[in-house]
């Protein structure tokens, strides 16, 4: 029965995220007919060629980047929520998101010098890729020898506050030494966007997440052990130290290489997690982390819908609605839900 | 003689320090042991090092003969399974899902099990009359009942020792007995060896066979008539 009740679930927000991956791929600054969305993927050659150039090289990288950024920061949310048991750990808390923050404000702050010398495009993607990883793996690194300290885990979150902290003062001092147009492009990239990928950045971005996601799924014993808490943990023969080392590079790999692309995106990684728990009705990582995966496409493509409907000729940061959006229904399920947390 | 599940040789056991003076224990089949002593004095240290939660600082302890640093952490909790004194299980976990954790030593990285681990996990449920909420989530039941879906985890896992921390604190007082009553039933039926730590003396000594009393850095065994008679609990009032 509840296999069968499971699918049914499963089914319900697979076809959400399909509707809505339609509705994405229609909605921008051009409207697309439906049928030429059809047409697209059943018989390419008779779309017109305007229409084709724009699906291929724009609205379809957008879709699947919006599903990928959800999948990565809800599984990276549900991670962090199970390693510290803390129902509103998420990338931000550990300060993983400003660790790659750090990691492109350097590059696009204080990288221009660099870059007249070395001839290298530092608003290439790549370059942000890798600055955004070391900058999450070097924040980790801090969080991890700290924790390795300090055994309790309460302490570990303040000190990712903590370290957060320091990192947004340095990226201000960056800021405050940097030339206008710096900044400028900083910011944007702050606000986060869906809509600067290009193909070629899937083809990077899709493997590296598919290939962490399913590497972290052969985990979700040891992960539901951990709901038990550590001696439990222990006790059932969960090596605990190694699996929070692979939690927090699958984390700073997720969420590095979002945050490089689409900037930082809030709140999602907190509240789809949820979501989830409460759809399904389980804590079980086995069905919560394909749910986060989908239900994270799923809510940052209503984002993204919501990012392009609002005015008439313009996109509004997708972090602005996502904090909209997310912030009410974290508050909602802290009031409602007190004991049902993780 | 009954079978001897657990014995240690010259243990010193702590987090940095050794606790007490090395001590030799020994456990076997059908045996229930009541860990007694004051606060901090390292009871729950000992009851970790026995788990294999907590390293141990010098000396062996023997599992089932096997020495407990030399068994993999894959294979120990087929050995020993060890039930904290809270169930920490944040509670959106239903009775079955979390009473079929105990199979995860035995079924492989998916958890797919096997028509005969199904089979366990609903015998011990129905046994311990907990079938009928198996799909209730864990939050929704009371103490008690949250206690025994650990015990029926702890059985479920199918290891000669059982280990638990303080499996009383949490409870309600008249339901402390019943849940000692089962603890003896299960170490009398099942031939199992349960060892336990406990502030409530007096309803412990009515189910334990057997004490291990901290006393003047070292722990001291006593059968429970020894305990009883040479009246070592006015020594701790």
């Amino acid at each position: 029965m509840g296999r069968v009740n499971l699918s049914i679930k499963f089914a319900v927000i697979t076809l959400a995220l399909i509707v809505l991956l339609y509705i994405d791929l229609i909605t921008g600054f051009v409207k697309i007919p439906f049928s030429e969305i059809l047409k697209y993927i059943f018989a390419p050659e008779s779309v017109s060629e305007d229409y084709y150039l724009l699906i291929k090289e724009f609205r379809f990288p957008r879709v699947i980047v919006a599903i990928l950024a959800g999948a990565s920061l809800s599984v990276s949310g549900l991670l962090m929520q199970t390693i510290f048991r803390n129902p509103l750990a998420g990338p931000y808390v550990l300060g993983v998101s400003s660790g790659a923050s750090l990691g492109v404000a350097l590059v696009v702050l204080g990288g221009t010098g660099v870059a007249i010398k070395t001839g290298l495009n530092i608003n290439s993607h790549i370059i942000l890729l890798i600055a955004a990883g070391l900058g999450s793996t070097v924040v980790l690194s801090v969080v991890l020898a700290i924790s390795s300290r300090v055994r309790d885990i309460l302490s570990v979150l303040i000190t990712g506050i903590l370290i957060a902290g320091v990192v947004s003062s340095i990226v201000n001092i960056l800021q405050y030494f940097a030339t206008d147009v710096n900044v400028k492009s900083f910011i944007v990239w702050t606000m986060g966007s869906l809509h600067s990928v290009s193909n070629k950045d899937i083809s990077i971005l899709f493997p590296l997440i598919f290939i962490t996601t399913i590497f972290i799924y052969i985990f979700s014993k040891r992960l539901n052990l951990l709901l038990g808490g550590e001696n439990f943990a222990i006790s059932m023969g969960v090596k605990l130290k190694s699996l929070r080392i692979l939690s927090f590079i699958t984390v700073s790999i997720l969420t590095g290489a979002i945050t490089a692309y689409c900037g930082p995106i809030g709140f999602i990684g907190i509240a789809v997690p949820h979501i989830a728990r409460w759809i399904f009705n389980t804590s079980d990582h086995f069905v919560l982390i394909p749910a986060s995966v989908i239900l994270g496409g799923v809510f940052i493509l209503a984002g993204d819908i919501l990012s392009c409907s609002f005015i008439e000729n313009g996109i509004l940061p997708i972090n602005a609605i996502t904090a909209i959006l997310g912030a009410p229904f974290i508050i909602w399920i802290v009031v409602k839900n007190k004991r049902t947390m993780v | 003689m009954n079978e001897l599940f657990l014995h240690t040789k010259a243990l010193e056991f702590g987090y940095k320090k050794a606790l007490t003076a090395p001590v030799s224990l020994d456990a076997s089949a059908g045996e229930i042991i009541c860990v007694i002593g004051r606060n901090g004095v390292g009871k729950s240290a000992l009851l970790n090092t026995l788990s294999g939660i907590l390293p141990l600082l010098s000396g062996t302890i023997f599992l089932n003969n096997s020495e407990l640093q030399k068994i993999k952490s894959t294979e120990r909790p087929k050995i020993v399974s060890f039930v904290p004194s809270k169930p920490e299980f944040l509670l959106n976990l239903t009775v079955y899902e979390l009473a079929a954790m105990g199979r995860y030593p035995y079924t492989n990285i998916f958890d797919n099990k096997l028509h005969t681990d199904t089979k366990i996990i609903e015998e011990v449920l129905l046994d311990y009359d907990l079938y009928k909420f198996k799909e209730r989530p864990l939050w929704s039941l009371s103490d008690g009942e949250k206690q025994r879906v650990m015990i029926c985890r702890a059985v479920i896992q199918q290891t000669p020792i059982i280990i638990f921390d303080e499996p009383t604190a949490f409870l309600d007082y008249y339901i402390r007995p019943k849940l000692l009553r089962d603890l003896k039933n299960l170490s009398i039926e099942k031939n199992k060896c349960i060892i336990f730590s406990s502030h409530d003396i007096e309803i412990s000594l009515r189910f334990c066979t057997k004490i291990w009393y901290f006393n003047n850095n070292t722990i001291e065994t006593y059968s429970t008539e020894e305990f009883i008679n040479k009246n070592i609990l006015s020594d701790l009032a």
